[in-house]
């Protein structure tokens, strides 16, 4: 394997896995907070479209991040008010939203762009000093656009938050013991509903990232299932943001070796190369399903003084 | 229960069924429309019918640069050449395709192109239930005066591409980039080996899929499309739909310090790239002559009898014309045409992924 490859190996494993890492932040927040929010999908392709619009007339990658972080958070709103507010079953919503956003998104880019497919070119790569120059890792890690430092930067902020400040564990016991939390003088509907928000931002920026800086352009239905692996990196990493940043790179360099397999000329049926990444995710589930933890509230409705 | 009451319940009843059966008949007769489309009878021969309005139904849009776009536009010259009336149903999916095409095929088409070949069986099932005749793609068997199927001889084509990426390539690697596995990218795939081995068997052909059905994954496309340049390809032969873009991604930002070229497929792409030049070529489908003699074929009465074909030969399938194409290139291009149509030239049909591998590790 050529230092090229390896190159591109690299690249294509930050490709693939960042957009599930920043999806499966928020979906973390959201679980922990005692909310499945199945509508990821959906709003990841939301978030991704309105990015790519924003790029295109504006020319700015962050503009377009932004954009795609606030269409995540608007998104959201459909599963705060149904819900968290009024209680309404979570995973039909989720579904809802899921199906709703896949559909919109579809339209609108086959009708605005559907004729000229365009594409956005590249973002200008933060260069880090010295280790930029590095061998292989220079020019694929060392040589990301500034976002992938940022995503990393959010990751360990919002590991920090969630268990080290008062903020994070009002969160969690929404989650755990939601009435613990009412009867402590927090809110439960506020601290779920932040949480909702916080998570459609994030799966509204990893939908911007995947069609922003992973590709290059958007296409409909472009995440083929990305939200739903980020519920399964959620479940798995049990609210370590650790494990979901270790899990999703993972499935990120099971997607790229695909590629450097073929380039090697073994011959493995398509079908295998293929499953490779959801493979990889369902034996790590079998190894570790009997310890996962899911919060005991989590998709349940609070209200106050139910049993 | 009296005799009395019971009795006429089961005349009511009699007379419910008789009428249900007569209604079913009546719908049943309205439906086929076998009567003016020339009915082919016990013998299945069918007579000749003339013409006037034919429908094309595709998954996609025309915007797709590609297989929809050929359909449509081969549809459309046919339609202006002949003066006959052309109802576009493109952009379907593949959802619902059976009830879709009895829809059409009830709107007075005389002749309908179902233009995918997921939608074989259900154009065979509505050119046999309504007896307007439909022309389906790659399809096994064909039905006198209902449905008769167009083959492509895609390999032909794939190895004049062949030629003339073997003759364009600096670093003596070329990829091939599929989205699928799908027989006429198999048959592309491994028509293109054989061109680029015929011009200098040293060069190396790099082959990468993203999946066994990601003909819309741009993301895949881009990141197996670095990959494969990053493997040294120079030049890219992409099969894909929407991954087309990813793919188109990747080669516009390729940092190589050389020119990366893209050969397309089936469809004409310059429009869609930011650089013209950075397409070498494409390999262009033309199905207007088929449909020209479908629509002949009808009206003689002898639709279905045979299979139609695109082929070099025929000049179903060339390559498009581009500046980037040198006049060494286009007359290596043109003997390999001329060994094609007079045989010297045998290019090996690869319909199986093990097949085009075959071809690969043989060299």
């Amino acid at each position: 394997m050529t230092e090229a490859i390896l190159v591109a190996f690299l690249i294509g494993t930050i490709a693939a896995g960042m957009p599930l890492m920043l999806a499966a932040l928020g979906e973390t927040i959201g679980e922990q907070s005692g909310v499945l929010n199945l509508g990821i999908e959906g709003i990841m392709l939301i978030g991704g479209y309105f990015g790519f619009v924003a790029v295109l007339m504006t020319q700015s990658f962050w503009l377009g991040l932004l954009v795609g972080t606030l269409a995540g958070v608007a998104s959201s709103l459909i599963m705060l008010v149904l819900s968290v507010w009024l209680g309404l079953n979570q995973i039909v919503v989720g579904i809802a939203i899921t199906l709703a956003g896949s559909g919109i998104t579809s339209v609108l880019h086959t009708q605005n762009y559907g004729s000229t497919n365009p594409r956005l070119g590249l973002d200008t790569p933060w260069k880090i000093p010295f280790l930029s120059d590095i061998p292989v890792v220079g020019p694929s890690i060392f040589s990301q656009p500034g976002m992938f430092t940022v995503a990393l930067l959010i990751a360990a902020a919002v590991a920090w938050w969630l268990h080290k400040t008062n903020p994070g564990l009002r969160l969690r016991a929404a989650g755990q013991k939601p009435a613990s939390l009412d009867a402590a003088g927090g809110s439960v509907l506020r601290t779920r509903s932040l949480a909702v928000l916080a998570g459609g931002a994030f799966s509204g920026l990893g939908g911007a990232y995947l069609a922003l800086l992973s590709t290059g352009a958007f296409t409909p239905f472009m995440t083929h299932g990305l939200g739903y692996i980020a519920i399964v990196v959620t479940m798995l990493a049990r609210g370590r943001i650790s494990w979901v940043v270790v899990a999703s790179l993972v499935y990120g360099a099971s997607v790229a070796v695909g590629t450097a397999i073929q380039l090697t000329n073994i011959n493995l049926p398509n079908d295998v190369i293929k499953m490779l990444p959801f493979i990889i995710v369902m034996i790590t589930l079998i190894v570790f399903a009997r310890s996962a933890y899911i919060p005991p509230a989590l998709a349940v409705p609070y209200t106050r003084g139910a049993r | 229960m009296s005799r009395s009451t019971v009795l006429p319940r089961r005349l009511a009843k009699v007379g419910l069924a008789a009428v249900l059966g007569a209604a079913l008949l009546a719908t049943a007769g309205c439906t086929a429309r076998g009567g003016d489309t020339g009915d082919t009878g016990d013998n299945g021969k069918a007579e000749g019918t003339k013409v006037e309005q034919f429908a094309i139904v595709t998954p996609e849009k025309e915007s797709d640069h590609g297989w929809n776009q050929q359909g449509i536009w081969a549809a459309q010259q046919v339609a202006d050449e002949l003066g006959i009336k052309l109802d576009d149903n493109s952009n379907v999916g593949y959802d619902n395709t059976e009830t879709i095409l009895s829809q059409v095929a009830e709107k007075g088409n005389d002749f309908i192109i179902a233009h995918a070949s997921g939608f074989n069986t259900a154009g065979a099932r509505v050119g046999q239930s309504t007896g307007v005749p439909v022309l389906v793609v790659d399809y096994d068997q064909n039905v006198p005066g209902k449905v008769a199927t167009v083959m492509t001889e895609a390999q032909e084509g794939a190895y004049l591409a062949g030629v003339a990426a073997a003759m364009s390539t600096t670093t003596k690697t070329v990829g091939v980039v599929v989205s699928a596995e799908d027989l006429n990218w198999f048959t592309m795939s491994g028509g293109f080996a054989q061109g680029v081995y015929s011009v200098d068997p040293s060069i190396s052909v790099v082959l990468a899929y993203i999946g066994p059905a990601e003909y819309g994954d741009s993301a895949g496309g881009r990141n197996v499309a670095a990959q494969v340049i990053a493997a040294g390809a120079d030049v890219i032969f992409g099969m894909g739909d929407g991954a087309t873009v990813g793919y188109l991604q990747a080669i516009e930002t390729a940092n190589t310090g050389y020119p990366v070229r893209y050969i397309a497929t089936i469809g004409d792409v310059t429009e869609a790239v930011t650089d013209p030049s950075i397409v070498l070529t494409s390999v262009l489908w033309n199905f207007a002559d088929a449909y020209k003699q479908a629509i002949a074929d009808i009206e003689a009465g002898t639709f279905g009898e045979k299979s139609y074909s695109l082929t070099v030969e025929n000049g179903g399938l060339t390559l498009q014309e581009s500046d980037q194409l040198t006049d060494e290139i286009l007359a290596a291009v043109e003997e390999a045409k001329k060994g094609i149509i007079d045989g010297s030239v045998k290019v090996e049909k690869t319909t199986t992924k093990d097949a085009v591998q075959a071809v690969i590790d043989a060299h």
